[in-house]
């Protein structure tokens, strides 16, 4: 899975590459996010721009990395696809994760 | 979202056979939505498919078969305000003989990382039924074009 990330600040910003996280590419994507997040930051924030699709086992994921960045370092997103931000609505995971429309959005609140 | 559908012609049937391994779940889908009905659909519908799909087949080939080698057949008619899926497996029967209920997980406490599959298909999907005959179970439902409204009923 290709991702990328870059280090703003105090800010990690990860962008997912392709335009899936599903079933076939979950733990690949919570493996990758792993290594990852090692880079020190006081906040992550996870661009979905490119996802036009995940699932229960995509979301899954999603809140696995969650949990491995702790309370303390909050993972927040940004750049919902219609059919993504459907499942994150569904699941009431909206309620949960700090949502940003862009991930501009996410950036600017982050200084 | 109407006149999405008219493009393809009612009637209009995808039939695919897939073997229960993950990977080829993913490589399925991506045939089926490449192909009528599925490629004519609005982004809205078609993703609505997409998810119900995927969780149905995912689910089979994690509980149905577990590990298992076997076939699922997928069948997708388009209808006149939507599509009816089908699912065939020769996978386990499910838990009682009855489709999971659908219920999403609670969110207070610790997050959880699963068992949203089948609530969501609940979410997205109208007239679900399943039954068991002759050691294979058929799995149906309907994905209704006006999606906004199938989910304001479910909320």
């Amino acid at each position: 899975m290709e991702i990328t990330s870059e280090l703003r600040g105090g800010l990690l910003a990860v962008t997912v590459m392709d335009n899936r996280i599903d079933a076939a590419g979950a733990i690949r994507f919570k493996e990758d996010m792993r290594q990852i997040i090692e880079t020190p930051s006081a906040r992550v924030l996870l661009d979905l721009s490119n996802v036009t699709f995940l699932d229960s086992s995509g979301l899954g994921a999603v809140v696995a990395v969650r949990k491995l960045l702790g309370e303390a370092r909050p993972l927040d997103l940004a750049g919902l696809t219609p059919t993504v931000q459907k499942v994150f609505r569904l699941t009431r995971m909206d309620t949960v994760f700090t949502i940003y429309p862009v991930l501009e959005d996410g950036l600017k609140n982050a200084s | 979202m109407q006149a999405d559908l008219a493009d393809g012609p009612e009637g209009t049937i995808a039939c695919l056979t897939l073997p229960a391994r993950t990977e080829a779940i993913y490589a399925g889908l991506q045939t089926l939505l490449a192909q009528p009905p599925l490629a004519h659909l609005d982004n809205n519908l078609r993703g609505a498919a997409e998810l119900a799909l995927a969780e149905a087949l995912n689910n089979i080939v994690e509980h149905g078969y577990a590990g298992q080698s076997g076939d699922i057949d997928i069948e997708i008619h388009q209808e006149k305000d939507g599509l009816f899926c089908q699912i065939h497996d020769a996978g386990r029967a499910f838990p009682g003989g009855k489709l999971p209920k659908g219920i999403f997980p609670d969110l207070k406490g610790e997050l959880p990382e699963g068992g949203f599959g089948w609530a969501l298909i609940h979410a997205v999907a109208e007239d679900i039924c399943y039954e068991r005959c002759h050691r294979r179970n058929r799995t149906a439902f309907r994905i209704r074009a006006n999606q906004d409204e199938a989910i304001g009923q479910t909320i």
